[in-house]
């Protein structure tokens, strides 16, 4: 264990506060946030060492992050599949040809933010709606590597370029079309079965299908709350100085993901999650007293 | 807004010392920590289930042929590491012979299983090592244990030698038996008598200090169970993912090879006496053989219950392994020893080591099992070494790449129809995320980071 290292980091962190509508009745602030990496540099990470892995989010053989010397922090890097000019290498039965070295890209989002607006209204009513986004980077994930091999992830039950579903025979019309080139460069086209694809997404480690872009908009929270009045409350008790009640909704949309598989604002590791449950949307109220 | 960080590893002051660390390596607890893990050399399931020992009873996978991409760094960072600071250290010439020898059994089955690999530059403090082409590697391997039995001082203390208790005696007999099994591997690049295999095994046999010749002298490992357990015990702690496979089984059962009461038990659980002479298809997926283990409850877990104790003895490199590879090499012309009587020596010391009655004299007759004239009798030898290696998945997996026998029919099931046994492990991505300059270089030298790659010994 060795404390070493230096980065170089340069970004831009942005606040707005806007306050759209200020009236007696309504009063609407937004207030907004916006961060950009612009540089994330690993200087150097120790004598003689240009490059080391870091996190992986599972086994010995999922995609995992480096840090390498002249690249940003947090690197992807890993088993997919091997490629001629971007063009898919196919074994003769169709099936993609493992590349242990895949570039997969940063582990880091470009950018990150927020907005929270907070709305007070009719004097005892207050409304929170909050929104978190970032847009790029890249994570692993072994939920949909698992539940594709078992055949329950929903990408196992699609239809190919026939219309026909790919669980259906090869021989009937079904199958998963590949499309790309031999190890020798010459185009090849062929159905295969879909179990064996997904099997051998993992059997040779080509877990391309199972990279996914961390851009996201997520609803994070809405609540709504009132506040008794304070008149009211004295002629129910002299004891009591406030009550509010409020309804909270977490997580209760996830407004965009370019992913349309597991939720990327709740990964778990920094590259990816390891089949860890997924987030639970949750309703609830708050009452609060004071004495 | 620019944040610099420490330039120097000065720079972070006292936080790179560790004030619960120590600086002087506790050498006999480096050797005992090295030798509790050699077991696991001889319970790697993947080598087993390429040399169809095994069979996998729910999750098919390797024996349908997955890439075998694997990470050799802990291997370095940990046994070899710690042998070579004994090494380093050289405070008892004894010890230093010692962690010497243990570091070219481990080398020997690493590059066994990947081919070239870090030798030279390898436990230097060099982050990127080169690698080296598996003959480099395995002159050097055969170099060091030679000159290592010569550097034994006889006097000096060894500490924490949980399995020979510092007899150095018995550290000479397996170097040496050691170079006999590894120079036999060479077979096929150096097959006459006057061949730098035969020449090294010759000189190994003739050493003074001798090879291991009787079940008394095998180097076994003896489990105290608790924290350290017989590997195999492990294996089924909680789980049954293993079976004998049909192949073994169908083997010993035409021989009427009574070894198969040892080999295979009716019940996971560990003590059990119950043996069972059904061995579960080979290369199957998954529905096929969990299907076949619904309907045969009894089907072979690897071992009798009782030969998988948490305490029960493992042997790394016994008499059986021994004769049956002098029996190999005098099948060669290397030697002029008797084929048969080192045959029939290596077979009834395999028996002897697994508590079966010795085989009666018509085994000897049975065919398959009958020695003829000199160079006749490769497949009969290479049988009985694959036989007698068992569990050692390894060895095994070896023996089938160095000789070609048993005749092994590839996985019906494989992943990626039509592939073949796996012929190597591929290097894994840590290799290429570290070092992937020398890795590269590696891979294309041995033509291609592939399981189909051909070793350098394996013709």
């Amino acid at each position: 264990m060795l404390n070493t290292g230096q980065i170089t980091k340069t970004g831009i962190d942005i606040q707005a506060f806007v306050k759209p509508i200020w009236t007696k009745n309504v009063q609407w602030q937004i207030n907004a946030t916006f961060g950009r990496l612009l540089k994330n540099r690993v200087d150097t990470i120790a004598p003689g060492i240009s490059r080391i892995a870091i996190d992986q989010a599972w086994g010995a053989t999922a995609p995992y992050m480096v840090h390498q010397t002249g690249q940003d922090w947090g690197q992807m890097y890993g088993n997919g599949i091997k490629r001629i000019n971007g063009v898919p290498v196919l074994t003769a039965d169709g099936f993609y040809v493992n590349d242990p070295n895949v570039y997969f890209g940063s582990v880091l989002p470009k950018y990150t933010g927020g907005v929270q607006n907070s709305i007070t209204f009719l004097e005892h009513f207050t409304a929170n709606i909050n929104i978190d986004y970032q847009v790029g980077g890249k994570f692993f994930s072994l939920s949909e590597m698992w539940g594709s091999y078992s055949g329950v992830t929903a990408r196992t039950a699609t239809l190919n370029d026939k219309g026909v579903p790919i669980r259906t025979p090869v021989a009937d019309g079904g199958g998963v079309k590949m499309t790309g080139v031999t190890a020798d460069g010459k185009p090849l086209t062929k159905y295969v079965e879909a179990q064996a694809y997904f099997q051998n997404l993992y059997g040779n480690k080509t877990f391309d299908p199972y990279v996914y872009d961390l851009t996201f908009v997520k609803l994070r929270e809405v609540s709504l709350g009132y506040s008794v009045p304070a008149n009211k409350l004295a002629k129910i008790s002299k004891n009591i100085s406030r009550v509010n009640f409020s309804l909270v909704a977490r997580n209760p949309i996830l407004l965009y993901a370019e992913t349309k598989s597991f939720d990327p604002s709740e990964i778990s590791n920094l590259s990816g999650e390891t089949g860890q449950l997924p987030a639970t949307r949750s309703f609830g109220f708050n009452l609060k007293i004071g004495f | 807004m620019t944040v610099v960080g420490c330039n120097k590893l000065e720079d972070f002051g006292q936080t790179n010392v560790n004030p619960a660390g120590t600086n002087a390596p506790i050498l006999g607890a480096l050797l005992t920590n090295v030798e509790s893990g050699i077991g696991g050399y001889v319970a790697q399931t993947r080598g087993g289930l390429y040399s169809q020992y095994f069979s996998e009873t729910q999750y098919s996978d390797a024996s349908l042929y997955s890439i075998p991409q694997i990470n050799f760094a802990g291997e370095y960072s940990g046994s070899l590491m710690d042998l070579q600071n004994i090494r380093n250290v050289n405070s008892s010439k004894n010890m230093t012979a010692v962690a010497k020898i243990l570091q070219q059994y481990i080398f020997w089955t690493l590059t066994d299983r990947f081919g070239s690999l870090p030798y030279t530059q390898a436990l230097t403090g060099n982050a990127t090592p080169a690698f080296d082409s598996q003959e480099t590697i395995y002159k050097a391997i055969l170099s060091n244990l030679k000159s290592a039995v010569e550097e034994f001082d006889n006097t000096s203390v060894i500490t924490g030698d949980i399995i020979n208790g510092g007899d150095v005696a018995k550290w000479k007999l397996f170097a040496n038996s050691l170079r006999l099994l590894v120079s036999i591997r060479l077979s096929e690049v150096y097959p006459t008598a006057d061949g730098y295999a035969a020449l090294e095994f010759k000189s190994a046999l003739a050493h003074t200090a001798g090879v291991i010749d009787a079940n008394s002298k095998n180097f076994v490992i003896t489990y105290p169970g608790g924290t350290f357990k017989n590997p195999w015990f492990s294996v089924y702690d909680g789980r049954k993912d293993y079976a004998v496979s049909a192949t073994m089984m169908k083997q010993l059962s035409d021989f009427g090879d009574t070894r198969a009461t040892a080999f295979a038990g009716a019940s996971e659980v560990a003590g059990t006496t119950s043996t069972s002479t059904i061995g579960v298809p080979y290369g199957v997926k998954r529905a096929t053989a969990e299907a076949f283990t619904s309907a045969n409850p009894t089907w072979a877990r690897v071992l009798r219950g009782d030969l998988r104790n948490d305490n029960s003895a493992l042997v790394v490199l016994g008499a059986s392994h021994v004769f049956l590879a002098r029996a190999h090499a005098a099948e060669l012309g290397w030697t002029a020893e008797s084929i048969a009587t080192m045959f029939e020596n290596g077979v009834k010391a395999s028996f002897q080591q697994w508590g079966v009655t010795a085989p009666a004299s018509s085994y000897f007759s049975t065919t398959g099992v009958t020695i003829g004239t000199k160079g006749t009798n490769l497949k009969a030898i290479a049988i009985q070494r694959w036989i007698a290696a068992y569990p050692d998945g390894l060895q095994g997996w070896g023996i089938w790449r160095e000789t070609g026998f048993p005749v092994l029919t590839p996985a019906p099931d494989a992943l990626v129809a039509g592939t073949l046994i796996p012929r190597r492990y591929t290097f894994g991505q840590n290799e290429y995320a570290t070092n992937p300059v020398n890795t590269t270089a590696a891979a294309t030298a041995m033509g291609g980071d592939l399981q189909s790659t051909k070793l350098w010994w394996d013709k």
